[in-house]
């Protein structure tokens, strides 16, 4: 096809890919999963709860925010997603459930923030705050 | 001279295969030891969301069955309908007893009237420095709500009088209680969950649970010690850092831990800090140099109303009063990273991990 | 071209932007990150940089994404979605300008989908403070290349007609 000549630069973009794609395939298959995972909830970049992810049955989380909005946070066994949300976009109902470290729910409207992280230190038992 | 897009390809495949092998050998080399050593029984958790913050239970005796974390939540969700200000509820006593202030004594259950007396012995005791009767103040700064906004100084100044411990009167034998003037609103925010953790304990041990942990979003209350006959380990949240990073290390055995500090719940107005430990004498966030006070006691419900109490006392007032209570312990930390202990607390009993928290005599 | 000319084709081209800009709001993506698209309107943008030049394409760019914020959305996701896209254009006509005889056109059209998602997850990460955002940078560049390698091929076909209907050389 005379419309699609390559030229000597564009095997950069294959690196990138391949870069991103090692990534991913690190992200989603190669990287342990953890036990005694956390779930952090932040609210404008402060951190509201943490909530242990392994031991928890399942639970509702009605936050309320600013303006009179809300965000409804459901934690199950093992995964954490957001049931409902007063945003306009709702991608952080679309993200689904999360369960991985790093792993991460954005309501960029109501600067809310959930992410997975792993254990914690296993030199305490507990933590007082 | 041209190079082939077959050689480029090769050459990137071969950086691909580098790449792949470093960062396998590297996962490899962390992945968490997972096995538990012999004899040792894998500790059972469950975590729930009560009396407003984030209740877990760690158990690490044998368990047949999950019933008791079930008898343990009860529990504190009848002590939270008891004691809640925030919710409108019917069943509340304390909601009944602030709204026939002025008026009438109100009939309450052992759990209600147990918790206010601590309240006022902790207030007597702090000479007002802590007052059970602060709930007029608390509702005008919000602290706990997403509303948070500093209050018309003309507003605090016209509940204060309101704030007093003493017009709170007890009948101890009918168990009634009754706020002597109108308006007053009694708020056990302050050791209400020190209470429930005590409960729960109860119920743990006389299910035979021998080993556990009960944590009340930060309030620690220990069971026994660990399986190998050592103290509990317990982080001591570094004040300056996100919650989850601890300077230091407590070792428990059957002993409650409960921290109150400036950097708990606060929220910022024109660049200044209003955290939520109120002075009862100003109505303003109390101003001292600590950042955190932490209070070791035998039962939480001492080491949660201490925590507030000796943190509005201050350094020296509050040091004076825990060398003088007996099986009562506690650590101070100021903002410039001073860590002030009392006598009680031996070098064995509490390790500060991070070096710039500097250990005073 | 003339002044009238131009000042015509831009008023087309924002026109075409913002209608590619809406129709795509349409169209779920599969990563639900905030501010990840298909990128539709960089079909108009990477147009503009070659017949018009820099200045004309961060004017489309603004105003596309100004008026799409009144369709929907608000103040902050004009803010928002205008930072992505500067960056995105900033980056294609770097590209286009210095190292046009080492890049073809669906590969400055990756690059342009790439930056744009970095520059959305940047700001994404600064509004709500948490660098775990950038967790999700291998899918998005690889979205980036995907989208973009198609936009590329869009404006690829596109730009010799076009350059003989406009009559440009």
């Amino acid at each position: 096809m005379i419309l699609l000549k390559t030229k000597k630069g564009d095997i950069l973009i294959l690196f990138f890919l391949l870069i991103a794609l090692t990534g991913w395939l690190l992200q989603n298959y190669i990287w342990p999963d953890v036990e005694d995972k956390i779930a952090i909830i932040e609210i404008d970049g402060q951190v509201y709860q943490e909530i242990p992810i392994d031991t928890s049955d399942i639970q509702e989380l009605i936050i309320d925010l600013p303006e009179d909005n809300q965000i409804h946070i459901v934690v199950e066994k093992d995964s954490i997603h957001v049931e409902d949300a007063s945003c306009p976009d709702k991608v952080c109902i679309r993200t689904g459930a999360i369960s991985k470290p790093g792993q991460n729910i954005v309501c960029l409207p109501n600067k809310v923030v959930v992410f997975i992280a792993g254990p914690g230190d296993s030199n305490i038992d507990d933590l007082s705050f | 001279m041209e190079v082939s897009p077959i050689m480029h390809l090769k050459k990137l495949f071969n950086i691909l295969l580098l790449l792949i092998i470093i960062i396998s050998l590297s996962i490899t080399g962390c992945t968490k030891n997972t096995q538990l050593p012999q004899g040792e029984i894998a500790p059972t958790a469950k975590t729930t969301f009560l009396m407003g913050t984030l209740v877990k239970i760690t158990i690490y005796d044998e368990l047949k069955n999950d019933s008791v974390f079930d008898k343990a939540f009860n529990r504190i969700q009848e002590i939270e309908d008891k004691m809640t200000i925030n919710k409108d509820s019917e069943i509340s006593e304390i909601i009944r007893l602030n709204k026939t202030a002025g008026k009438d004594f109100t009939q309450l259950s052992p759990d209600t009237f147990y918790v206010l007396e601590k309240g006022k012995y902790y207030s007597e005791l702090s000479e007002g420095q802590f007052d059970i009767t602060i709930g007029p103040i608390v509702k005008l700064w919000n602290i706990d709500t997403e509303n948070a906004y500093i209050p018309q100084a003309t507003e605090i100044k016209s509940k204060l009088p309101l704030v007093n411990y003493k017009n709170l009167e007890l009948d101890d034998h009918r168990k009634k209680a009754k706020l002597a003037e109108s308006n007053m609103i009694v708020d056990l925010g302050a050791i209400a969950k020190g209470y429930a953790a005590d409960e729960v304990a109860k119920i743990l041990t006389s299910n035979g649970i021998k080993n556990a942990i009960i944590n009340l979003g930060g309030n620690i209350l220990t069971i026994g010690v660990k399986a190998d006959g050592s103290p509990w380990r317990l982080g001591l949240q570094d004040p300056f850092e996100p919650r989850g990073n601890y300077m230091g290390i407590v070792k428990l055995a059957n002993q409650a831990l409960v921290s109150s500090g400036t950097y708990e719940k606060y929220f910022e107005q024109n660049g200044k800090r209003y955290h939520h430990i109120i002075d009862p004498q100003t109505g303003y966030p109390a101003e001292n140099n600590l950042i955190s006070v932490s209070i070791i006691t035998k039962e939480s419900i001492d080491a949660d109303a201490l925590s507030t109490s000796i943190f509005l006392l201050g350094l020296d007032k509050g040091m004076k009063i825990i060398e003088d209570l007996a099986n009562t312990e506690a650590i101070f930390i100021t903002y410039d990273k001073k860590v002030y202990v009392s006598r009680g607390i031996t070098k064995e009993q509490f390790e500060i991990t991070k070096s710039e928290f500097q250990l005073q005599e | 071209m003339t002044k009238t000319k131009t000042i015509t084709l831009l008023g087309l081209l924002i026109a075409q932007a913002l209608a590619l800009h809406v129709i795509e709001r349409f169209i779920p993506v599969p990563i639900p990150i905030p501010g990840v698209k298909l990128g539709l309107a960089n079909i108009i943008t990477l147009f503009t940089i070659i017949i018009l030049g820099f200045k004309e394409a961060i004017l489309v760019v603004i105003v596309r994404t100004f008026l799409g914020s009144l369709f929907a959305g608000g103040p902050s996701s004009f803010l928002f979605s205008v930072i992505g896209g500067l960056f995105s254009t900033v980056i294609m006509y770097m590209l286009y300008k210095w190292f046009y005889r080492f890049f073809s056109i669906p590969t400055i059209s990756i690059a342009g989908a790439v930056a744009h998602n970095i520059g959305q997850i940047a700001v994404a990460s600064f509004i709500v403070s948490n660098l775990n955002l950038f967790y999700y940078l291998p899918a998005l560049i690889i979205s980036g290349v995907i989208t973009g390698f198609f936009i590329g091929l869009a404006v690829q076909f596109a730009l010799k007609p076009l350059k003989i209907i406009l009559r440009i050389q």
